[in-house]
């Protein structure tokens, strides 16, 4: 049953009164059946807030996809480049096999499209070319902390540095930064291979686009379905 | 309306029961405001006091007025009482979870600093042993008992011992420094989030409970600098955790302090500038709380606003 909406003027209790869209304002008219005041249909707090609620419910729930993706593609995209140095390296000793594919397939079919897909579809509101800058920025000095402590902590395989060179010969900031120099170039390699996924993103946009235009289009029926019963 | 200068209320309610005019009857729900019954059927009535429209509880006789929001039940408080109950845990464990990450990090950063002494004491240690062992006579039985650390400690010239190995700074294990970054990382971060928490709070508040959170980190510090400098000096990791631990343990909490005293000033602004980032301007709004609080203007819902 209704919420109990009693009119001030002569106390008849509005609740199955239905409401129509006032032609000013578009506010939930009610007039009275008796006294014939006017007045706006009165929503409960509890409503209110619910109604709050599934809005801020929305916007923490594409605030934990956005960080989720960032964290994700954070995590996947200096490991997968980190691949394409380690192929790099297995190429240059000979080691070619039908494995080291997987180490250019993953990070450049795979992570660089889905980053362009999520930077064009996630971050519309910003200029294309400034979110593609900055989150290779943000990359570059995350995989740097990670360089400067393999440093520091004496960790670096040759296995991560290009031409395969030996530990033992080069003072080891030096390594690390030849390193992390080519490390940052293929993530700029990813980070090229990101533009492929900008069409998914616009597709993913437009999806979007229109299920929210359905959706406020149904509502809008329902809204005038009500009004007109 | 009121037609009349208001009088005072009757001394008891059922005294004008028989003025009260009834101008209609309720259909929709409306609990009592005491007894929590379904008002739905009752007449609605016109009070002759101040002509308000009034409800009356047929069950306890309670006057409800009809111009306020219904009431529809008492679980709404009751999840409010039980939401605050839960935040207000959240942020005891928050609190005291805080502290004991400095602490926990400043404990480890101290000890692995100690490392290096430890390992310098140990092989000096082992050399004089040796070197005793070798001094003693052939044939003759050394007792163990007169090659213990504290022996060697006691007759060793440790000053001299200390800069044959190089002075103080080559006995650190500088290595243990790097623990810093991830110590800075957290605090920072939990400064951010206590930044967003505490929203009541300016910057001089939220630097007061940053000081309570450091509290918590000194009392739990305690624990670990009682055991390092209660211990006997018998071995070389005890003489290290005695000298070096302390010191350590008071830069990494001082550090950890700072990281955590930006992240209180600057974290509301962060999240502010990421929010501005990661979210479309239409979905901003619900979150205008951390603008609101500051006193800005709530972010806008037409372009970039950081």
């Amino acid at each position: 049953m209704a919420i109990a909406h009693v009119c001030l003027g002569c106390g008849w209790d509005l609740a199955r009164v239905h409401p129509s869209p006032d032609p000013y304002y578009s506010l939930p008219l009610i007039i009275c059946p008796r006294c014939h005041k006017a007045t706006t249909r009165v929503r409960h707090p509890l409503w209110i807030a619910f109604r709050k609620f599934r809005r801020l419910d929305f916007t923490l729930t594409v605030l934990g996809l956005q960080i989720t993706m960032a964290t994700l593609l954070a995590i996947f995209t200096p490991f997968a480049s980190l691949g394409i140095v380690v192929g790099l390296t297995g190429a240059q000793r000979g080691a070619i096999d039908s494995e080291l594919w997987w180490y250019y397939f993953w990070p450049l079919c795979v992570v660089g499209p889905i980053t362009g897909a999520w930077l064009t579809a996630g971050f519309p509101h910003l200029v294309r070319w400034r979110t593609f800058l900055g989150w290779y920025a943000f990359l570059c000095a995350a995989t740097f902390i990670g360089w400067f402590w393999a440093a520091m902590g004496d960790g670096i395989s040759a296995r991560f540095t290009p031409m395969g060179m030996n530990p033992d010969r080069w003072p080891i900031l030096g390594l690390a930064l030849v390193g992390y120099l080519a490390h940052v170039a293929m993530m700029g390699a990813v980070m090229v291979s990101a533009i492929a996924g900008v069409p998914l993103g616009w597709g993913i946009q437009r999806l979007m686009g229109s299920i929210r235009t359905a959706l406020t289009r149904r509502r809008r029926v329902r809204f005038r379905l009500r009004s007109s019963a | 309306m009121i037609d009349g200068p208001p009088t005072s209320p009757p001394a008891h309610p059922d005294a004008t029961g028989i003025a009260e005019q009834r101008v209609s009857s309720l259909v929709g729900d409306r609990m009592c405001i005491r007894c929590a019954y379904n008002l739905v059927g009752q007449p609605v009535l016109r009070e002759p006091h101040y002509n308000m429209l009034i409800v009356r509880c047929p069950e306890c006789a309670t006057v409800a007025s009809v111009q306020e929001y219904p009431l529809l039940g008492r679980w709404a408080n009751r999840w409010a009482a039980v939401a605050v109950g839960l935040w207000f845990l959240l942020m005891m464990g928050l609190w005291i979870g805080t502290g004991a990450m400095i602490f926990g990090f400043s404990v480890g950063i101290g000890e692995w600093a100690a490392e290096g002494m430890s390992d310098a004491l140990y092989n000096g240690h082992q050399q004089w042993s040796v070197q005793a062992a070798a001094a003693t006579q052939p044939g003759s039985r050394i007792q163990a008992s007169t090659l213990t650390f504290e022996n060697w400690w006691n007759s060793s010239d440790s000053r001299a011992f200390i800069a044959e190995q190089g002075g103080w700074l080559a006995l650190i294990n500088w290595e243990a420094l790097l623990l810093w970054i991830p110590l800075g990382i957290l605090s920072f971060a939990l400064g951010c989030v206590w930044a967003m928490m505490l929203l009541g709070q300016r910057i001089a508040g939220r630097l007061l409970w940053g000081g309570f959170i450091v509290a918590v980190a000194t009392a739990f510090s305690i624990i670990p600098l009682v055991d390092w400098i209660a211990r006997d000096a018998s071995s070389g990791r005890a003489i290290a955790y005695m000298t070096l631990s302390p010191i350590f343990l008071g830069m990494s909490v001082a550090f950890g302090t700072l990281c955590l005293g930006i992240g209180l000033v600057v974290g509301r602004n962060l999240i502010r500038w990421l929010l501005c980032l990661l979210l479309p301007p239409r979905l901003r709004s619900p979150l205008a709380m951390f603008w609101l609080a500051d006193g800005l203007e709530p972010p806008s819902t037409a372009g970039y606003v950081p």
